[in-house]
């Protein structure tokens, strides 16, 4: 089949040579004017139509493709040839195997069905074949004569040859300009990096859906709450292009305004469902969000009428969480139901993710979820997870829809780690200090770089003491742990903001950046997270 | 996409056969907008013979909903119980908003009028 393929490249190569030595043998011939595609094309596949028109001494060569709507007259004639194309592949004598067939139709006014536009506009005879793009069917490039003649076998090669060139400057030039735009407006409305989490293992992919569809519409989003829980949202927009991205921005920002006073799911969905609802535009969005606790290894969640969360237990098996009945956001009626609650201990993954995973049409629900369950089994951690999900079910084909998957998995902490969580005054400093001192003394730290850890670990609690000031019973998370002779602290404080006192914070910072060898502070709604990293010059034996 | 408009005990009927998504959702729309007289007690959307539907499909059912309702008017969706159609239905709780049935007659027996 491969050598076939070659070798039919390599004659309609040749044959596409002789072709354009042969052109402007002859002036050019009249041509019909208006062009059925839209947008307009630009000016490369303008000349490169009316170059193809010369080629094949046509009257009229367009392209004809499968995103315009399905009012038009260029429409119902493109789903006409369409539907002799397929008829004609899976006819025994179908071309090549590749899904890609010319079509001839030597007499329009007597082909039953196709539209009376053509005839008006006096094509007597066409030629059409499909325009691929990553081989993926994209619409049809065709030529057509006033007179009536009978297109070759060669010429329908050379068709197909010049309907690759039209496809790489579909791909490239200005038609798809709009899609790449969309495109580049939703990727800036998704989050630019997820929030680094101590002890949290956070995982999003992000996979747009093919050239043709445009924006789908799916978005994340996945943030720390001031006590300490994770919000994790995932949500699909109803709708395709600059609209789904408008949409799917405006929900993220209502999402964050609504979730951060750690609000039940429910009570979130519910804002947002009023949200879309008032929106006025008839729009339509499922939406799940749920709010992880950590410290309680459990999870609740609301579903508006999105798929529900997968989980990947440490023995690697797959469950489901439950599905509870409710409309999508903006349509039917507000949530009322309860929402789900499910265990979500140290070691097991918890999967959001959007409908285009496993999409196929007509597929019933249980058997697509029986799809995904399989592909995860097994998975250990959040980013093998999305991995091996990709790679079995989306198989690097572009998607139809958006693919969004976000996972989530509590480490369970190494054993030789140092983990505390102390009272954020200062008087505890000093304690933590000395524990701090053993703790590096054991992971083969030298004197030297002992005092630095030390003091730059100082220097970010006590930003944490800072923080805190006022609040009668804050505390501050402490975390060591080594990865080889890598030394990674956070210090995490959930304290009201307070606006730094200038010089002081400064120096702070300074001296931290001058004892370690990366600095890193993350301020959020809750707090501040520190997080230290320094490469020790030799680390404890094994 | 294909939808027969019908009329059973003067109860409208729209039987919707083949795929509705992204490019045929707003025809389908259309359609059921001008299907409904005013004093009919409903409409019947028979989704039967849909092979596919998705979020823009579900989005012209709820949308249905809202305007029928908006002139005390109920949809009634008629779907094949072991279905895909009958699984996003479900999903997405349409019975909470719509009637739900699996046959054209008992949609059609729930808004007929009956006799004086």
């Amino acid at each position: 089949m491969k050598e076939l393929r070659e070798e039919s490249k390599g004659t309609r190569r040749r044959l596409l040579r002789a072709a354009l030595a042969l052109r402007g043998r002859e002036g050019r011939r009249s041509r019909i004017s208006g062009s059925a595609l839209e947008p307009p094309l630009d000016d490369l596949l303008q000349e490169l139509l009316e170059q193809i028109g010369d080629i094949l001494e046509a009257d009229t060569a367009v392209i004809l493709l499968r995103n315009g709507t399905s009012e038009d007259a260029a429409a119902r004639t493109r789903e006409w040839l369409e539907q002799h194309i397929t008829e004609s592949l899976q006819a025994p004598s179908g071309r090549d195997g590749r899904g890609r067939a010319a079509l001839v139709i030597a007499d329009v006014p007597t082909a039953d069905g196709l539209d009376p536009a053509l005839r008006a506009n006096g094509v007597q005879s066409l030629l059409a074949v499909p325009l691929l793009i990553e081989e993926r069917y994209v619409g049809l490039l065709v030529v057509g004569n006033c007179a009536q003649r009978s297109f070759s076998e060669d010429e329908a090669q050379v068709l197909e040859a010049l309907a690759d060139r039209v496809a790489v400057e579909l791909q490239h030039g200005g038609v798809f300009e709009h899609h790449r735009r969309e495109w580049a407006l939703q990727r800036s409305l998704l989050p630019e990096k997820l929030p680094a989490i101590p002890g949290i293992w956070l995982t999003a992919r992000f996979l747009p859906a093919s050239a043709l569809a445009g924006v789908g519409g799916g978005w994340y989003d996945a943030f720390p709450l001031p006590d300490g829980r994770v919000g994790l949202a995932v949500g699909d927009v109803a709708c395709h292009g600059a609209k789904a991205a408008t949409l799917m921005g405006e929900l993220r920002n209502a999402l964050r305004a609504y979730a951060v006073e750690g609000d039940p799911p429910a009570t979130v969905a519910s804002k947002m469902w009023h949200f879309v609802a008032t929106l006025e535009r008839g729009e339509m969005a499922t939406f799940l969000y749920a709010l992880y606790d950590p410290s309680a290894g459990t999870v609740r969640f609301y579903s508006a009428g999105h798929p529900p969360p997968l989980f990947v237990h440490a023995d690697g098996k797959v469950t489901f969480g439950a599905t509870i009945p409710a409309a999508p956001l903006g349509v039917g009626g507000p949530p009322r139901d309860a929402e789900a609650m499910a265990e979500l201990p140290a070691g097991t993954t918890m999967l959001l993710y959007t409908d285009g995973l496993a999409e196929r049409p007509g597929e019933r629900l249980a058997s697509r979820r029986a799809r995904i369950a399989e592909s995860a089994a097994g998975a250990q951690d959040p980013d093998s997870l999305c991995s091996q999900l990709l790679g079995r079910l989306v198989d690097g084909d572009r998607p139809d829809d958006d693919v969004v998957l976000l996972a989530v998995q509590a480490m369970t902490p190494p054993e030789d780690a140092l983990l505390c969580t102390v009272p954020a005054v200062a008087e505890e400093l000093l304690p933590l200090r000395r524990q701090l001192r053993r703790w590096l003394a054991a992971r083969g730290a030298n004197e030297r770089e002992i005092a630095a850890v030390t003091l730059a670990t100082q220097e970010a609690c006590a930003n944490a003491v800072e923080h805190a000031y006022g609040l009668a019973d804050a505390t501050f998370h402490l975390a060591a742990v080594h990865h080889g002779p890598t030394i990674e602290i956070v210090v995490r404080d959930r304290g009201k903001w307070r606006p730094p006192r200038g010089e002081n914070r400064g120096r702070g910072m300074a001296l931290m950046r001058a004892l370690v060898d990366d600095v890193e502070v993350v301020r959020h709604d809750g707090g501040t997270t520190v997080r230290l990293v320094r490469t020790l010059e030799k680390s404890a034996p094994a | 996409m294909n939808v027969t408009l019908a009329e059973e005990r003067g109860v409208p009927i729209a039987h919707v056969a083949g795929a509705v998504d992204l490019t045929t959702a707003d025809d389908l729309s259309a359609t059921l907008r001008s299907a409904v007289p005013n004093a009919a007690m409903g409409l019947v959307l028979d989704l039967t013979a849909t092979t596919h539907l998705d979020s823009a499909g579900l989005r012209v059912l709820f949308d249905a909903i809202r305007r029928l309702g908006r002139r005390q008017q109920e949809l009634r969706v008629v779907v094949d119980p072991e279905s895909l159609v009958a699984d996003l239905v479900a999903a997405t709780d349409v019975g909470s908003y719509a009637g739900v049935d699996f046959a054209v007659g008992d949609a059609v027996e729930q808004l007929a009028v009956a006799p004086i």
